[in-house]
């Protein structure tokens, strides 16, 4: 009796209230330059837009830079609460050692997994 | 005083769960069966030696169905009598507007219980003239609504009095097309599956074949969480299932977790512990229109490869995850899906030698969890 029902134990548990980490897939572009960075400078970037509009106590979260690919598209991790701030941050940030740039968000999850496709830039070889 | 700032991060919904593929009342049939549309499929699969090849030819997944993409299709096609009778009635018909955005455009979608969903704007739902709900994901003032025909019933005929009430405001009152990917399965399987592609070629459309896309990627060396199909939250001698969908979703989005560790000043993210060496990891993506028949067959083969004996091939377990499309009108079966800042809807079997699984199913906040 209780081996069958250890055998085929079932579980469930529903998480609703906001995941511990929020993920932004963003890309840093520079007006006239493209998207020349390295991990390091995005980094120091982020941190950057954070302070300006948070100032040190609003950029004291940590923001994890978890990837940066060839084509500039950068996967950051961030704390559930700081996911606001970071957003706003990164869209209020304009101008990096005097040159305007601009950071373009294409994907938030609460799940990492999300990132890894986006079928709204699914691009269907028949179409194009 | 300084008003608190408010959290703002939108509710999203993770449901796990834990069960065998050998207990009767498992629900992973039910998943897949009423998940009408995957996008993309992710499976990583850990082995133990470093000759491994995968045991299943991915480009089989040709076989399973045929997918269309026909352009600019007058709504009014889908209830043609004539379709109805050869199609919906007669298989398991997929249907889904293509490259529009379920928060700000009109969509559509049929299913194979023989509904016709339009997901349409409030000054589309104005002029049009049939009867529907709000989205329940509006606010106050809707701005989305929810027109359901059930295309099934034998009373839907020319000459009933509903029908051509339908087939008028679709066809008359408003000129709604769209872009649909089309796939169909019929009951008799002495018919082909391409006749679908026939029947709107004759009407004058251009259909052409959706190609799928894959992308294989060999890792070596890599850091894997130990897991326990029976332990779900973290021991000192394995991993919870929070550490490793977050390893899962790491693997998936291709990060390089060698050199990451708790104090690095760029990424803290880390493999969780306790850990082991894998000498040869596949990280496999599969893109296109998919639908239960091949998320069936994809299942299916990762299972086959975690339970097989084979020593060369060892997995100690082993994950797909079908990740639905962002802009889907449903998630699984009819339960309303919506986009408002992230559109998920993905489903993950992460699957044990001993038939054992796990499955996290995600969904954005709007979303309507089970």
């Amino acid at each position: 009796m209780t081996g069958d029902s250890e055998k085929h134990s079932y579980l469930r548990q529903v998480d609703k209230s906001p995941a511990p980490y929020f993920y932004i897939k963003t890309s840093l572009e520079y007006e006239g330059r493209g998207l020349e960075t390295d991990s390091l400078q995005l980094k120091h970037v982020i941190m950057q837009s954070m302070t300006e509009v948070f100032g040190q106590v609003g950029a004291s979260d940590t923001v994890d830079v978890l990837k940066l690919s060839a084509s500039g598209e950068a996967l950051l991790r961030v704390p559930s609460r700081s996911f606001v701030k970071l957003w706003g941050a990164l869209t209020l940030f304009g101008k990096y050692n005097g040159l305007p740039c601009v950071f373009r968000v294409q994907q938030v999850s609460s799940s990492l997994m999300s990132l890894s496709c986006n079928s709204r830039t699914w691009d269907i070889p028949a179409m194009s | 005083m300084a008003a608190p700032f408010a959290n703002g991060a939108p509710n999203s919904k993770l449901v796990f769960e834990k069960s065998s593929f050998d207990d009767p009342k498992s629900s992973h049939e039910r998943v897949l069966n009423t998940k009408y549309f995957t996008h993309n499929a992710s499976i990583i699969l850990p082995y133990s030696s470093s000759a491994a090849q995968l045991q299943f030819e991915i480009s089989e997944i040709q076989d399973q169905q045929v997918t269309y993409l026909i352009r600019d299709v007058p709504v009014h096609q889908l209830v043609d009598k004539e379709f109805i009778e050869a199609f919906v009635k007669k298989g398991q018909l997929y249907i889904l507007s293509q490259r529009r955005h379920i928060d700000t455009h009109n969509c559509a979608a049929v299913f194979p219980t023989g509904h016709l969903l339009l997901h349409i704007t409030k000054d589309t739902y104005e002029q049009l003239g049939l009867e529907g709900k709000p989205s329940v994901f509006s606010s106050l003032k809707p701005t989305k609504y929810v027109v359901d025909i059930d295309l099934k019933p034998d009373s839907f005929t020319p000459g009933r009095k509903g029908y051509d009430r339908v087939l008028w405001c679709l066809k008359d009152r408003l000129g709604l097309t769209f872009d649909l990917l089309i796939s169909w399965n019929p009951h008799d399987e002495k018919i082909c599956a391409s006749s679908v592609s026939k029947f709107f070629k004759s009407k004058g459309l251009v259909v052409s074949p959706v190609p799928w896309c894959v992308q294989t990627q060999w890792q070596n060396k890599v850091r894997t969480p130990v897991l326990d199909s029976t332990v779900v939250t973290a021991t000192e001698d394995a991993c919870g299932r929070a550490e490793a969908w977050e390893w899962l979703g790491a693997m998936a989005c291709g990060i390089d977790l060698s050199e990451s560790c708790a104090d690095n000043y760029i990424s803290t993210l880390s493999c969780p512990t306790p850990s082991g060496s894998c000498p040869r990891c596949c990280v496999l993506s599969v893109s296109g229109f998919f639908t239960p028949v091949t998320t069936k067959w994809l299942l299916e083969k990762v299972r086959n490869e975690v339970e097989s004996k084979q020593e060369k091939n060892k997995v100690p377990w082993g994950s797909v995850t079908f990740h639905g499309f962002q802009d889907s009108p449903v998630s699984v079966g009819s339960r309303e899906h919506g986009f408002f800042q992230e559109g998920d809807n993905l489903h993950s079997f992460l699957t044990f030698c001993n038939k054992d699984y796990w499955l996290y199913s995600a969904y954005g906040h709007h979303d309507l969890c089970q």
